[in-house]
């Protein structure tokens, strides 16, 4: 009988924070499969769906062979067909440790005494020890996780000088921040020119090539407009000699800097530039008009705040160093 | 009194009142930080008279209230004089699409 609940107890809510734990590990882990416990859960599964459990087992090493694998079997027939056929097969898997996003919404309420959730008992064993699968009547094909995963600080796939993702038989994803780039961007970054940048046709791509370049090198070797200027007598000490650079981006926001003056000097007299990045659309788009608007706008009450200037008039410092 | 005092990425805003809820952020024994560097180790501090001087926090928002003037000082940076008053201290962000960093000497 179902059970429904209308709220959570102070230390159910707690408890979820341990489940969320739990099954990111599931879902990141790159430890090799634990066969039997998968092949017990595989079994399960099948009971659970009203079938014999298979009767033979095949181990591939990756999500990409496994396709292969069932695409194969699936369908005798080789030639032209196979790209479409194994393309099916990414739709027909169980995505094993992949399935750990909604596997630990069930997971949880299971714990909490939602009892037909046990039904998923054998889909929880297989994620927790395996990669993709593929059930097939009498066979079943299972791959294994991956070897590394390397992310950033917001969980995105990312590595900047290898593999984001790899499989043990070579299948690998190079992801910068997320999105899947070309293998020479990360293991070749000295590669990346200005004009291969301005020739990619995917503007994340194209973000992620400006990255690897380096945003202030790129500003400086790409003709960006100077679209305004500061006198050397300015008032605002941090906007004497001030530039702001504008590059229009094809199908992007321009990407908009802000070329200021060290307002200490170095030990030997000479005074360093430095280059921000600003928010184009800030104040209205005065900040990609105006240098001291750009300027205001790099002042936030906090990182992800509000502009501590209201109005970017108000950012009159009297003194600088 | 100055309004607005910048020493490179650290900012300093006058404002009327500490807001209500802030709470007092405990700061190190003999000097008071305003901001790390990130790579070099160096910091914007005040070494001198450190009893007149309290950091304030609400939510990420830090506020600085000084009692008697203090100097701030950096290791890249003239000495700004902070005189007395209560400031709000920004963060000065560098915007990119994906997200804002926060720009350290």
């Amino acid at each position: 009988m179902l059970k429904k609940i209308n709220s959570l107890t102070p230390d159910q809510e707690l408890k979820m924070a341990e489940f969320r734990d739990k099954w990111l590990g599931i879902g990141f882990s790159c430890q090799p499969a634990d066969r039997v416990t998968a092949v017990i859960g595989v079994n399960e599964a099948y009971q659970s769906a009203g079938m014999e459990p298979p009767k033979y087992i095949i181990w591939l090493d990756s999500p990409l062979s496994g396709v292969y694998g069932a695409a194969i079997l699936a369908n005798s027939q080789v030639g032209a067909q196979v790209g479409a056929q194994v393309w099916d097969q990414v739709y027909k898997a169980g995505y094993g440790q992949h399935d750990a996003n909604w596997l630990a919404f069930y997971d949880f309420f299971n714990f909490l005494g939602i009892v037909e959730t046990s039904k998923l008992s054998g889909m929880n064993k297989i994620a927790q020890s395996s990669g993709w699968f593929w059930p097939f009547k009498n066979l079943c094909i299972l791959s294994e996780r991956p070897i590394h995963l390397f992310r950033d600080s917001s969980n995105q796939l990312h590595s900047e000088n290898k593999a984001a993702l790899e499989y043990k038989d070579g299948f690998k994803l190079f992801r910068w921040h997320g999105v899947t780039v070309p293998q020479w961007l990360i293991e070749n970054p000295e590669l990346v020119t200005v004009e291969k940048i301005e020739s990619e046709q995917n503007s994340e791509v194209r973000r992620c090539m400006m990255e690897r370049y380096g945003y202030e090198r790129y500003i400086r070797d790409c003709n960006a407009v100077v679209v305004d200027s500061c006198d050397i007598n300015h008032p605002i000490v941090g906007l004497r000699d001030a530039k702001l650079l504008v590059k229009k981006v094809v199908d992007d926001e321009d990407i908009v800097f802000v070329d200021m003056l060290n307002s200490t000097p170095e030990p030997d007299g000479s005074v360093n530039r430095y280059l921000i990045r600003v928010d184009p659309t800030a104040y209205d788009g005065d900040a990609a008009l105006y240098c001291h608007a750009a300027a205001a706008s790099t002042w936030r009450d906090e990182l992800n705040g509000e502009f501590t200037f209201k109005n970017w008039k108000d950012y009159t410092p009297e003194f600088e160093s | 009194m100055l309004k607005i005092i910048r020493q490179g990425d650290v900012c300093l805003q006058s404002v009327k009142s500490i807001p209500v809820g802030a709470v007092e952020i405990k700061t190190e024994d003999k000097r008071v930080v305003l901001a790390y560097g990130e790579v070099t180790g160096h910091a914007h501090a005040i070494y001198e008279d450190i009893d007149q001087v309290k950091v304030w926090a609400i939510g990420k928002v830090k506020y600085l209230e000084v009692m008697a003037s203090v100097v701030l000082k950096h290791e890249e940076h003239t000495h700004a004089k902070i005189e007395p008053g209560i400031y709000k201290l920004p963060v000065q962000v560098e915007y990119s699409p994906k997200e804002l960093r926060i720009t350290r000497d």
